[in-house]
């Protein structure tokens, strides 16, 4: 399976757009307000519908967490607008399947209009997606599910999902050959190996025979870890999807370029990603790197008159809209500028 | 007026704030292996620009490796040459009559030294990178003499008026 195009007609900051995406990694840039979570989190909710005991209008309430979970909040607010239509296309054995939601601002809490929602079922019953929010999570699991459940915190469903995730059991097994080599390059970074204490409800980092709390680890190897568990336990395995909310986030520029390669690695494993990203290093290397292994698309969204739009190319540099290039570009006339003394 | 086109590039400035260094006496009389840049500017009170002009620079890709690290070494050394040899000359340690008076009698507690790069048809987003490359390559120097290194295409250097529009 492969999610292939979005249609969103008055949806959060969109108006009317269209978005079609490659099967390899997506990588959605643009300034804070565009839209680039709201998207991952929408096609996550619709890649999580797949399962039979799971509705898409009420994952997507679960994942944005509007207020009294009410979906109608999720219609654009530009005056005079009262609905909202989302429809999300996936590509099957070269057939193309959707799966569509229709809302309106008196919607009552999730009980939106789902078209297609069985048939999605049937198709992609199989599917597993997988979301990697920005702000790490592991270190603070322990009991953090059933607080959540209680409602005594509130954390929308993606950091939720990603604990499950992480928690599943390591295969006893031996490590496939192509996971291998992925894995070795994790644990020199990590420096150890991640477990997770069942009866303690807690992840700990492993080195050697000891083991250090995970809260006690850098944030960065935190997020570096948690990617390690995710191909060690088998989540991240041939035909799923993997959305990974700022990657670079807490990362040492350093581990910059290893990350692409293992997102370059995994999607040529047959895995597809989508990624939304504020850094240049990373957005650079994805060009660079790409050149020689992996489908990349970049998706540029910006604000309009007209709700967000957005403009994709399959390079980094060819986006006519790039606000991650133009910074950059005033940051170096800046710097001519401080330097030249005028 | 001096003009000099270098690298396709345009360049004019009063005759008074330019030495050219390149193909100059000084550096024939010191002799062999010696780089130079092309020229040195005083466009500012207590500024001295040591100015290269480039066509072209090689793409920091794994098959150029060797050929972007020539061409750092490269300029790093006709900077530093060019450097030492000026100072040599405006301590009258070598040949110095060439050298106008406003870069001969330079302010020494006050003098600022930039080395300027200029690349015809260069993307700003490839110049930080470079930048940053010659600047370590230079780190010793800099740190020694707050020297600066700015790295400017074409459209930039016109903005400082550094090369003419024609």
């Amino acid at each position: 399976m492969g999610i292939q195009k979005i249609d969103l007609s008055n949806f959060t900051v969109f108006e009317q757009e269209s978005i079609d995406f490659c099967e390899g990694i997506n990588i959605l840039i643009g300034e804070n307000g565009t839209g680039k979570t709201h998207l991952m989190k929408l096609i996550y909710s619709a890649c999580k519908a797949v399962n039979p005991k799971v509705s898409f209008s009420q994952k997507i309430v679960n994942t944005f967490r509007p207020d009294d979970f009410k979906i109608g909040r999720l219609v654009n607010r530009k005056p005079g607008t009262s609905s909202s239509t989302v429809k999300i296309h996936a590509l099957k054995n070269n057939l193309i399947k959707s799966v569509s939601i229709n809302f309106s601002t008196k919607t009552n809490k999730w009980e939106a209009e789902v078209k297609n929602e069985q048939s999605w079922e049937k198709e992609f019953g199989n599917l597993e997606s997988t979301f990697i929010p920005a702000k790490e999570i592991l270190s603070n699991s322990y009991n953090i599910i059933s607080a959540n459940e209680k409602s005594n915190v509130e954390f929308d469903d993606t950091y939720i999902d990603i604990i499950h995730s992480a928690k599943v059991d390591i295969s006893a097994g031996r490590d496939s050959m192509s996971k291998k080599p992925q894995l070795n390059r994790l644990e020199k970074i990590i420096e150890g190996k991640v477990f997770f204490d069942a009866p303690k409800d807690k992840f700990y980092l492993k080195y050697g025979n000891s083991k250090v709390e995970f809260n006690l680890v850098a944030e960065g190897i935190r997020k570096i870890a948690l990617l390690w568990q995710l191909m060690k336990n088998g989540t991240l395995e041939k035909g799923s999807v993997l959305f990974w909310d700022e990657p670079e986030a807490n990362i040492n520029p350093l581990h910059i370029p290893l990350i692409v390669d293992m997102l370059l690695e995994i999607q040529e494993s047959g895995v597809q990603i989508f990624i939304s990203t504020h850094d240049y290093t990373l957005s650079k290397y994805f060009d660079i790197k790409s050149n020689e292994k992996g489908k990349v698309q970049f998706h540029s969204l910006y604000k309009t008159e007209h709700g967000v739009k957005c403009e994709s190319s399959s390079k980094f540099k060819n986006l006519e809209i790039n606000t991650i290039r133009d910074t950059f570009i005033q940051l170096y006339k800046d710097e001519i500028k401080m330097e030249m003394g005028s | 007026m001096i003009q000099i086109e270098e690298s396709k590039m345009f360049f004019e400035f009063e005759k008074e704030r330019v030495f050219r260094i390149e193909n100059s006496k000084l550096q024939k009389t010191i002799g062999e292996g010696i780089k130079t840049v092309e020229f040195l500017v005083a466009l500012k009170e207590d500024e001295i620009y040591f100015v290269e002009a480039k066509s072209s620079s090689p793409q920091p890709t794994p098959e150029n490796k060797e050929k972007f690290e020539t061409f750092l070494n490269e300029i790093s050394d006709k900077f530093l040459h060019s450097f030492n040899m000026y100072l040599s000359a405006v301590l009258k340690r070598n040949h110095y009559d060439e050298i106008t008076e406003t870069l001969i009698n330079i302010n020494k507690e006050k003098a600022v030294f930039k080395f300027i790069l200029i690349i015809k048809g260069h993307k700003i987003e490839w110049l930080q990178p470079l930048k940053d490359a010659i600047y370590k390559k230079l780190l010793h120097q800099n740190k020694i003499w707050k020297s600066s290194v700015i790295l400017m295409n074409e459209e930039i250097a016109k903005e400082y008026r550094l090369v003419k529009e024609r």
